[in-house]
């Protein structure tokens, strides 16, 4: 028998029996407006258009998920496709704290975002304010990098660029310069989340990817950064899992919570990376022709 | 396991595209690091014990593998040159499905399997740790 794959909002619910299916359908777990695609298929469709479902499918009801007018969405509950245009997003655990308490919230979004950003970015409001995400992006943000600040003033030896031949790295090192840097992480960051969700979002707006305000962008990446710089603090790597994880998650999360392709997401990401390589290369082919020439 | 090629469905992340943009971003910024003559990242587990950790040789492994010294790459770290070279293949795949628009191939696991294979992975990890431990005369040097 022909396994059908189901998809809802982009997301892969699973391979399903054509019975399983059937029986989703009828208990309202799959909904009439969910993609399906087995194999011989070209191209993915409703599985209100499959005509062996066509009897399972309650005429005129809602669709499963949706949400009763007036009510609010389970926090990181994923709305289905066709709510969304008429139903707010969800939101993340965190837009929820009063009612979660303040950890859980936190450490469930952190989960969330980690593990499934596709569903957390499908989820996430796209406005609210900028106060609630700024704060997740700072706790998560500040605690990543001043582990990492406490460890190095233990060590200071020890940095991941570590010279002992540079006087800078001695100087943070000895302990006054370290905590003015603790003092002054959260100044930074919140400086580098602004700056960079403005940098970013015109990006977008250069690749034609910008289909929502500047909050938006500035939501992702307060959650992206709250919740992927924690894991600076993993033993042996964990800057460059940080690295790594975070400009995923960004992509992910700026494809979702604007709506348009990965592709774009992607280069608005990359564009300020590539302009900055470029300048360098520059540089590093300029540098030393200037030096070379001065000396002779 | 079942393995299969299918459409992208409509909005679903094109993760052929983020991941080779995420590798070719990493290489050109490695390359541009590099060049600059930036300083090499120093491993602070192998600072403070004088052993390499799971990771050491990672760097140099890719700097011969692009020298194309694939036994030297091989030895300085088995297991960063077996995803070095996964990285490779993947991105020539992910090139290729992008380019001509073809469809994705897709691996779909049951929770068994997927024990199975964090379990592989840990196991993995671990017997590269013990092959660097018992080369750390090559990170003393």
């Amino acid at each position: 028998m022909a396994m059908i794959h189901v998809n809802r909002s982009g997301t892969s619910l699973g391979i399903f029996s054509e019975e399983d299916v059937r029986a989703g359908l009828r208990a309202g777990r799959f909904a009439a407006t969910d993609l399906g695609w087995r194999e011989g298929m070209a191209q993915w469709q409703p599985l209100s258009q499959f005509a062996e479902f066509a009897a399972d499918i309650p005429s005129g009801a809602p669709p499963p998920s949706a949400v009763p007018a007036g009510a609010t969405p389970a926090p990181g509950a994923v709305v289905p496709a066709t709510a969304t245009a008429t139903v707010p997003r969800s939101g993340l655990p965190w837009d929820n704290r009063q009612t979660r308490g303040f950890f859980p919230a936190f450490f469930e979004t952190l989960v969330m975002v980690l593990t499934k950003p596709t569903e957390a970015f499908v989820a996430m409001r796209r406005e609210g304010g900028l106060g609630s995400p700024l704060i997740y992006g700072l706790i998560g943000g500040c605690f990543g990098y001043i582990v990492y600040l406490l460890f190095m003033l233990l060590v200071p030896s020890i940095a991941v660029l570590g010279d002992r031949g540079n006087p800078l790295t001695g100087l943070i090192g000895a302990g006054f310069g370290m905590v003015f840097a603790i003092v002054m992480v959260p100044v930074f960051l919140t400086l580098i989340l602004f700056i960079g969700a403005a940098i970013i979002h015109v990006c977008l707006m250069i690749v034609g990817g910008a289909n929502q305000t500047y909050e938006t962008t500035f939501r992702v990446l307060c959650f992206t950064v709250g919740s992927t710089y924690p894991l600076i603090i993993v033993p042996f790597c964990g800057g460059l899992i940080a690295g790594v994880w975070s400009l995923v998650v960004e992509i992910i999360g700026l494809a979702r919570a604007h709506e348009t392709d990965t592709g774009r997401a992607a280069l608005a990401v990359f564009l300020p990376v590539i302009v900055c390589c470029g300048f360098g290369i520059v540089l590093a082919i300029m540098i030393p022709a200037l030096v070379h020439n001065t000396g002779s | 396991m079942q393995v299969f090629w299918r459409p992208l469905a409509p909005r679903e992340l094109d993760r052929e595209l983020l991941w080779l943009g995420v590798t070719i971003g990493g290489l050109v910024c490695a390359t541009v690091w590099f060049a600059l003559g930036l300083p090499w990242p120093v491993c602070w587990f192998h600072e403070l014990t004088g052993h390499p950790c799971a990771t050491c040789g990672a760097t140099r492994a890719a700097i011969a593998l692009f020298h194309g010294q694939l036994l030297s790459a091989l030895l300085w770290n088995p297991m960063a040159f077996l995803i070095y070279c996964a990285i490779g293949i993947f991105d020539v795949y992910a090139l290729a499905v992008l380019i001509v628009r073809r469809r994705r191939l897709r691996a779909w696991f049951s929770l068994s399997e997927k024990r199975i294979l964090r379990v592989s992975a840990v196991a993995i990890l671990l017997l590269n740790w013990a092959y660097l431990l018992a080369h750390s005369s090559l990170f003393n040097g």
